[in-house]
């Protein structure tokens, strides 16, 4: 009785498992894939545009007081309520004068010029990436969708942890599939806890928002309707307005301001400026900034220290610090850090990504496991051709050289071109369509990947030529002119395209190539060829 | 036929390989209505302020939902999933009830 109750409990685990596992894969790699290139999103945003490739400065030593005055020359800019992005926020090296309600406007930090910033219609490849992110593309169904994925995967995250901890798996690879088996247990093993971090965040956002009526509802005895009118207060700090006394003074110089807050909290970095009454005797600005000694508790959305000085004369009104909140609030942020890490450098942005790109090969495997077994049936008999494996084939390989396409078109459809996002997007798609078609087109499965994978590698490392050769500026002038960051990311996209076309000329070309291929213990291997 | 049913909800399977549209009906929409209970009882209990414990239960939500889902589908028979759901349910349903 005992030995069968504990005998289904272990079956239904399993089951269970496979069954999600099946069901949630395929979009939580892509959600992944998608992801990784939303963790390098700063980066891509300055490669993207053309306006980008400036150099920047120091952000104490901008004129901001010039871009302001320029910038409410205009009449319809709001003149309360002023944002001022910093250069190096999200790492974009212009200084963007904004407000809630109206189109940011972009400064050279050096020249004081202003900028022609592309719009959303001419240069969309970041946002794009993020948006295919989190389901965007399809709009709530999309974002739904992507939601369930994440609880789907929670439910995967849970039962796999009992599994690894009723099983104590032995992970002696001796055939194909215990190697398979093995990474995938290792993996996340190591892994889980980011992995349970970003995918609880990513399905709050995605599904427990969303569905956070009722709840606000119920708590606030029925007078809230949404989530914002319970929680909002005490996770955004609240933005009063202040007094206007309809003085007109003159202000300090901002960059003089910085100065004076990096003296009273010598351990933030500056973000972002709000300027609350400017020009008026009553203004206040109040500095943004991230502490980068206390990741995991600021940075994020929720807690953001900030030190807020008059703009007149410069007296500190209020120093509010990391640790100035209530601890619900450090578990939203800590939640949410690892997913957006807002002010983070980019060696943690690396870490992150090389974390999440090890779970999306160690999903990877675990779906090549369940196709290996289901193709064993047939061993020897038929070749194994699955639906399953072909739309899995296409998905997440396929996924490779359709996001090459988009980097290439990026700079090689010209910006004067008209809906030139819509040919990029539409083209993306069809590519990845085609390899749909393609994967069932080639019998031979081994074949198709390769060939998914040497025409990606070719498609990254060529987008990154058409970038030195379109936009102006060779390897050589990035170095000269200090555009770092951009050179970044060219030699990374050769990078990446070259570790494809390695992985692609390693992998085995047929199935009976690949049962030898996965056992690294040459000496089995050794015996298996006797 | 009560009778009948019973016993049939009883016993349990002989293999745990099928989960049965039962169980995986139930697990999904049951762990949802449990949870989402659950989580609107846990911001009235905390002891915290409302707007501050309701962080917590917005943050966990659908974690819980997970927990919930594992934990009918993980049930010997199909009574003791179809328990597991309704009595926690009630009891928060009940709770909620006299806090609101």
């Amino acid at each position: 009785m005992q030995e069968s109750k504990s005998k289904l409990f272990k079956q239904r685990l399993f089951r269970i498992h496979i069954a999600a596992g099946v069901i949630f894969s395929i979009i939580m790699y892509i959600a992944i894939f998608f992801g990784i290139f939303a963790i390098l999103l700063p980066y891509i945003k300055t490669w993207e545009k053309p306006s980008r490739h400036i150099q920047t400065t120091d952000i104490f030593n901008i004129d901001y007081n010039y871009m302001i005055n320029k910038v409410l020359e205009d009449e319809s800019f709001p003149k309360d309520d002023i944002l001022i992005n910093l250069p190096g926020r999200m790492n974009d090296p212009a200084v963007i004068i904004t407000n809630p309600f109206v189109k940011p406007i972009a400064f050279n930090p050096t020249t004081k010029e202003r900028l022609e910033d592309e719009t959303k219609e001419k240069s969309h490849l970041a946002d794009f990436l993020n948006e295919l992110h989190y389901g965007q593309p399809l709009k709530l169904i999309g974002r739904l969708s992507f939601g369930f994925v994440a609880v789907g995967t929670l439910v995967l995250t849970i039962t796999g942890l009992i599994l690894i901890y009723l099983f104590k798996f032995a992970n002696k690879g001796k055939n194909q599939q215990a190697v398979f088996s093995k990474i995938h247990v290792k993996v996340f093993t190591w892994a889980f806890l980011p992995f349970l971090l970003i995918t609880l965040s990513g399905a709050v956002m995605n599904v427990g928002l969303i569905s956070s009526g009722p709840i606000s509802k119920i708590v606030s005895k029925g007078q809230a309707k949404a989530i914002d009118e319970v929680v909002g207060k005490v996770l955004f700090e609240e933005n009063k307005p202040i007094k206007k006394l309809n003085e007109p003074t003159k202000m300090l110089e901002l960059k003089e301001l910085l100065k004076k807050a990096s003296k009273v909290n010598p351990d933030l970095t500056f973000k972002q400026i709000r300027l609350k009454n400017w020009n008026d005797k009553s203004s206040q600005v109040e500095i943004v900034g991230y502490n980068p000694y206390k990741p995991f508790l600021n940075g994020g959305i929720f807690n953001r220290p900030t030190v807020t000085l008059n703009a007149q004369s410069g007296k500190l009104i209020k120093n509010q610090k990391v640790m100035d909140k209530v601890w619900p609030v450090f578990v939203a942020e800590g939640l949410f850090f690892l997913h957006f890490l807002f002010g983070i450098d980019i060696f943690s942005r690396i870490i992150v990504a090389i974390i999440m790109a090890l779970c999306a090969i160690a999903i990877g495997f675990a779906m090549m496991l369940y196709l290996e077994k289901k193709a064993k049936k047939y061993d020897k008999k038929i070749t194994f051709y699955h639906w399953l494996g072909k739309f899995t084939l296409a998905s997440m390989i396929g996924v490779i050289p359709a996001t090459g396409v988009l980097f290439l078109l990026q700079w090689l459809l010209p910006f004067s071109l008209e809906h030139r996002v819509l040919w990029q997007q539409g083209i993306f798609y069809n590519v990845w369509l085609f390899t749909l078609f393609w994967s069932f087109f080639r019998i031979n499965s081994y074949q198709a990947s390769k060939e998914f994978l040497y025409s990606g590698g070719l498609i990254f490392i060529l987008s990154a030529f058409i970038h030195s050769i379109n936009s102006g500026f060779s390897f050589f002038e990035l170095i000269s002119f200090n555009l770092k960051n951009i050179l970044a990311v060219d030699i990374s996209l050769i990078l990446f395209g070259a570790i494809l076309i390695y992985i692609a000329k390693k992998l085995p070309s047929n199935r009976s190539e690949a049962k030898s291929f996965w056992i690294l213990n040459k000496k089995v291997k050794y015996e298996k060829n006797i | 036929m009560i009778k009948k049913t019973y016993t049939k909800l009883n016993t349990p399977e002989e293999n745990g390989k099928i989960l049965g549209w039962f169980r995986v009906v139930l697990s999904i929409f049951g762990g949802l209505i449990l949870s989402y209970l659950f989580m609107t009882l846990l911001a009235f209990i905390l002891p915290l302020k409302i707007q501050e414990s309701t962080i917590i239960s917005i943050m966990f939500n659908t974690l819980a939902w997970a927990c919930a889902t594992t934990w009918i589908a993980l049930s010997y028979t199909k009574l003791i999933a179809l328990l597991r759901f309704l009595i926690p349910t009630t009891i928060c349903a009940i709770a909620l009830y006299i806090l609101y």
